[in-house]
C-alpha cells in the first residue's frame, strides 16, 4: 500500500513539472491580481525594497561603522534574497488552503500549488533584483565572472524551497495553528540570519554559529556570487545534502498524507 | 470508459467538534450522514458508507437524496478529490467536474483572462484554448465586455460566461452538481439546447439533483442516497450488496 502511495506521490511531483503551464499561469495571474488596480503595478515591489535599502543602508552602515561601498550591496542583496525565501515559506502555509475551491472540485497534483508559490516569489525576485544594478552604479561596484555561480545557487535554493514547501503546506493544512508559528519563526530568523549584520562582526570564536543556520547557507549561495565571491564548498555540500534528504522526507510525507489533504481543507 | 466503486466509505474528521453531548444530540437527526462516536481522535462524520457502483459508458445516472445525503461527496469521490477511506475506486476516462460552475472565476481579471484561467482547471492546455475562445465569445454574447474585469458584469453576465466556458469542452465523464440554470428568458432556450448536446456528448453523466422530473428526463438510471448509503438503485449499476441496505 505504501508503495502505491509512494509512486502516486512521485507522479504528483513529476506531473506538476510536466504541466508547467499550469503553475506559471497561476503564478502570473496572482501577480496581476495583486497589482491590478495600482498605477505602477508590480513596480511597487521594486520601489518598496528600494526605499528599505535606501533607508537602512546609510543608517546601519553608520551604526556598524562600515563603508557604504561594502555594506549597502551586502544589505541590498540580503534583503532581496531574504524576501524570496521568507516570502515563499510564509506563503506555503496557504498553498493548499488558499486553493480550497479548486482542490475540492478537481483532482490536481498538489505540487502545482507549491510551485505556484515559488514561481510567484521568483517573479517578485525578478522585480527586486532590478535594484542591484542601480546600487552598483551609485556605489561604483562591479561584478566578476563568479556571478554565474548564482545560477546553481538559485537552483539549489529552489529545490530546497520545494521540499520545504510541500512539508509546510501539508502541516499548515492539517494544523491551522502552524501558520502564525511559521510567521513568527520567519521574523525571528530575519534577525539571526546575516542579512543586515555581517558574519565577521561576530567574535572569532562565535562566527561558526552563523553557519548553523541553514538559511544563512541558502542566502550566501545566492548572495556571495553576485558580490564577487564563491560560496565555500561546505555550503554547497550542506545545501545539496539538505535538498536530497529533505526531498526524501517530503516525498514520504506526500505519500502518507496526499489523500488526506482534501479532507482537511 | 467506466466508473467502478467497491464498498467505498468516506468519513470526515471534524477537528473542531469538541462537545460530546452535542454529538449525541445530532446522532439521529434526519439530515446528514451519521456522526460516529469514537473514544479517541476527532469526531467523524460518515458521509458515505459501502457504496458500490458499476457505471458503464453511455450511462446517465441521477443521484437523488435530500440535503446532506452524500450526493456532492459522492461526486467528489468520483472526481478523485476525496480518496475513499475504505474500499476501492477505479475511474477510466477524462473527468470533467462541474460541481461549482463558478470555479476559478477571478473578479478582478478580465473576461478573456478568466476564460484562460478556468480552462486550466477544465484540463485544457493553453495552446488549445485559442480554438475555444471564439466559440465562448460567440456563445456568451458578451462582446467587448470580455475586455472588462468580471466584477463589472451583472450576475447574469457572469453566469453566461461561466456557462459558456464550462460547456465548451467535450466531456468524457461529466459530473454535475445540480442542473446549471442560466437566467434571462431569451438566453435560457439557447443554454438549454447547448447543455443538452453537451450532456449527450458525454460518455458518462452523473448528476446530483433534487428534481425528480429532471432526473427522469435527462437520466436513465436513478440512484437514491440516504445517510450516505444507496437505498435505491437499478440492478445494472449496483450489482450486489443491496442487502447492505436496512
Amino acid at each position: 500500500m505504501f508503495l502505491v502511495n509512494l509512486s502516486e506521490a512521485i507522479v504528483d511531483i513529476t506531473a506538476a513539472f510536466r504541466d508547467r503551464y499550469f503553475w506559471t499561469a497561476l503564478g502570473w495571474q496572482d501577480i496581476r491580481t495583486r497589482y491590478r488596480r495600482s498605477a505602477l503595478g508590480p513596480l511597487w515591489i521594486t520601489i518598496s525594497t528600494a526605499v528599505t535599502v535606501a533607508a537602512m543602508g546609510p543608517l546601519y552602515g553608520a551604526l556598524f561603522a562600515r563603508s557604504p561601498g561594502e555594506f549597502i550591496p551586502h544589505l541590498a542583496l540580503g534583503l532581496i534574497f531574504w524576501a524570496f525565501m521568507s516570502g515563499s515559506i510564509n506563503e506555503f502555509c496557504d498553498a493548499f488552503s488558499g486553493s480550497t475551491h479548486y482542490l475540492k472540485q478537481v483532482k490536481l497534483p498538489l505540487t502545482i500549488f507549491v510551485l505556484r508559490v515559488i514561481y510567484r516569489q521568483f517573479i517578485i525576485l525578478g522585480h527586486n533584483i532590478l535594484i542591484y544594478p542601480v546600487v552598483m552604479v551609485l556605489l561604483g561596484k562591479s561584478v566578476n565572472l563568479n556571478i554565474f555561480w548564482a545560477i546553481p545557487g538559485l537552483l539549489l535554493v529552489s529545490v530546497n524551497l520545494l521540499w520545504i514547501g510541500l512539508v509546510v503546506a501539508i502541516f499548515c493544512t492539517r494544523y491551522r495553528d502552524m501558520h502564525p508559528v511559521v510567521g513568527s519563526v520567519m521574523s525571528l530568523m530575519f534577525f539571526i540570519t546575516p542579512i543586515v549584520w555581517q558574519v565577521d562582526q561576530l567574535p572569532p570564536g562565535r562566527a561558526h554559529l552563523a553557519d548553523l543556520n541553514p538559511l544563512t547557507i541558502l542566502l550566501e549561495l545566492m548572495r556571495q556570487p553576485i558580490l564577487g565571491g564563491v560560496p565555500a564548498p561546505m555550503y554547497w555540500a550542506v545545501a545539496a545534502i539538505a535538498a536530497v534528504a529533505g526531498s526524501v522526507f517530503a516525498v514520504a510525507l506526500l505519500a502518507r498524507f496526499r489523500h488526506r489533504v482534501a479532507y482537511w481543507l | 470508459m467506466h466508473i467502478r466503486l467497491n464498498n467505498v466509505s468516506v468519513r470526515f474528521p471534524i477537528y473542531d467538534a469538541k462537545q460530546r453531548s452535542f454529538k449525541q444530540t445530532v446522532l439521529n437527526v434526519a439530515t446528514g450522514g451519521r456522526i460516529l462516536e469514537s473514544s479517541r481522535g476527532p469526531a467523524q462524520v460518515e458521509a458515505l458508507k459501502d457504496i458500490s457502483l458499476d457505471i458503464k459508458e453511455g450511462d446517465r445516472v441521477a443521484l437523488l437524496g435530500h440535503n446532506g445525503s452524500g450526493k456532492t461527496t459522492l461526486l467528489r469521490v468520483l472526481a478523485g478529490v476525496y480518496a475513499p477511506v475504505q474500499g476501492t475506486i477505479s475511474v477510466r476516462g477524462k473527468v470533467t467536474s462541474l460541481l461549482d460552475s463558478m470555479l476559478g472565476m477571478d473578479g478582478d481579471a478580465t473576461g478573456f483572462e478568466n476564460i484562460k484561467l478556468r480552462a486550466l482547471f477544465l484540463g485544457i492546455k493553453p495552446n488549445e484554448i485559442n480554438r475555444l475562445v471564439d466559440d465562448i465569445v460567440e456563445f456568451s454574447e458578451l462582446g467587448d465586455f470580455l475586455n472588462l474585469p468580471v466584477r463589472a458584469y451583472s450576475s447574469g453576465m457572469v453566469l453566461r460566461l461561466a456557462f459558456a466556458i464550462s460547456t465548451s469542452v467535450r466531456p468524457e465523464i461529466l459530473l454535475m452538481d445540480e442542473w446549471i440554470s442560466v437566467g434571462d428568458e431569451r438566453f435560457r432556450q439557447k443554454a438549454a439546447e447547448r447543455l443538452e448536446s453537451f450532456v449527450n456528448d458525454a460518455g458518462i453523466l452523473v448528476m446530483a439533483t433534487h428534481d425528480m422530473e429532471l432526473a427522469n428526463k435527462i437520466c436513465d438510471k436513478v440512484v437514491r442516497l440516504e445517510h450516505g448509503r444507496i437505498v435505491e438503485a437499478p440492478e445494472s449499476i449496483v450489482p450486489r450488496q443491496m442487502d447492505a441496505v436496512s
